[in-house]
């Protein structure tokens, strides 16, 4: 068997932010002992949770060497839109008077179906209209935030029913249930991406379109569909970031469409299209909560870390456009 | 002041003004790669291309910053605006791609 040899140069090419960061959360362990305990790690995993499912969704767009700006906003009417179905019926601020708050299975469907629209009307601009798909999500991004305040009047939302709140604070097997429901899409994500038809055509447009069409791929179904469960799965995480937080705004989610893009391309997800995997999408969340968190605990300065991020992210995307061009 | 206009533009603002880096990319660095991506053949005109796309890009912008400012009177208004701007915009988007195919 023809074993390829290793290569120091492209290990550290594929490998070397991922590696950077270990050492660093490494260093962070050994200097702050509390950064390892078992809350602070569950306390991760809580965070890690909502990205996750956001990154699931950036990671399939990604995937088709696209792009999806509209996901904070869309995360952002995901969390307002269950607030409004589940607040508590005596609340005095209820944004919906009378009536009873909704199950809580329920709103997170009717949140998941009405994002899922939206990104639906995103991938058919893409898709039909052959609008590049940065132009199309950064106007649906502007859309969905106007309808977003007209909905809301721009008030922030409170007072959910207990069994909303539970969704973060209660637990199975030691684990929130928010940490389940990351590993239930993630699950859910590998079996689309890994075993039905739709997973393949959305490799295949990613690395070359046009011979993709030619192959008799529904291209144009498949980038609506991709960019619908994009947004079904920004919509889940505003409503998980809703139970969390206890409370939504128009703001919620603001600036996190970047953080994922941000986390697939860490883990592995090309931007240049056609690779990345599920698993890509959990080391780069990991690898990016773990970074934020060290930086935090080493005492860093609040605004010198979003310099640090940036600069993780220039590195990252610059190595994977490296090993592009080095493909070609 | 400024605070206030933020608080009700700043979203569109910072829309606006990527629309704006495109459109120079486009019409001034001549890249249309950065709005093609990769994969899609070259127009058939590509100056023409830069030109019209870049003004589609420009004429997106101006729509965004008006959304801003709308947004500060009546959200209502500022919505029917983005979306009627919008569907203006994705139509002549799909003439030009048609244009140049």
């Amino acid at each position: 068997m023809n074993k390829k040899a290793f290569n120091i140069k492209d290990f550290l090419i594929n490998y070397g932010v991922i590696l950077i960061i270990i050492i660093l959360v490494a260093f962070t362990g050994i200097k702050s002992p509390n950064f390892l305990s078992p809350s602070n790690l569950l306390n991760l995993l809580l965070n890690m949770s909502a990205r996750l499912v956001i990154a699931l969704g950036i990671a399939g767009c990604v995937i088709t060497a696209g792009c999806d700006l509209s996901a904070g906003r869309i995360i952002g009417l995901g969390g307002c839109l269950a607030g409004i179905l589940l607040q508590k019926a005596d609340y005095s601020g209820r944004f919906i008077q009378g009536g009873k708050p909704m199950n809580v299975f329920l709103a997170a469907i009717i949140v998941m179906v009405v994002c899922a629209a939206f990104g639906a009307v995103t991938g058919s601009f893409i898709a039909f209209l052959s609008v590049p798909p940065f132009i199309s999500t950064l106007a649906m991004m502007e859309i969905v935030y106007g309808l977003n305040l007209i909905v809301t009047n721009a008030t922030p939302l409170g007072g959910y029913v207990t069994e909303y709140t539970n969704l973060a604070s209660g637990r199975f097997l030691m684990i929130p249930y928010l940490v389940w429901i990351a590993i239930l899409i993630g699950a859910i994500s590998w079996f689309i991406f890994n075993m039905t038809r739709h997973g393949k055509y959305m490799y295949a447009i990613g690395a070359n379109p046009q011979a993709a069409e030619v192959a008799g791929v529904p291209v144009k179904l498949t980038m609506v569909m991709i960019y619908a469960k994009a947004a079904a799965f920004y919509g889940l995480a505003g409503f998980m970031l809703g139970a969390k937080s206890g409370g939504a705004s128009v703001n919620l989610g603001l600036g996190y469409e970047m953080e994922a893009i941000a986390a697939c391309t860490i883990g592995g997800v090309s931007v240049t299209g056609g690779r990345g995997k599920v698993s890509s999408a959990v080391i780069g969340v990991a690898v990016f909560e773990f970074l934020k968190a060290a930086l935090q605990f080493l005492g860093v300065n609040a605004n010198a870390q979003w310099i640090a991020l940036g600069i993780i992210i220039y590195i990252a995307i610059s190595l994977d456009i490296r090993k592009y061009v080095a493909k070609k | 002041m400024l605070e206030q206009f933020l608080h009700f533009a700043g979203i569109p603002t910072l829309i606006g003004l990527v629309a704006l880096y495109f459109a120079y990319r486009v019409m001034v660095l001549k890249d249309i790669k950065a709005i093609r991506g990769k994969g899609k053949p070259e127009p058939k005109d590509k100056e023409g291309y830069c030109r019209d796309a870049g003004r589609l890009l420009i004429f997106f912008a101006v729509g965004t910053f008006l959304m801003g400012v709308l947004e500060s009177i009546n959200a209502v208004a500022a919505l029917v605006q983005i979306v009627v701007w919008v569907v203006v915009l994705f139509v002549l988007w799909k003439k030009l791609e048609d244009k140049y195919e």
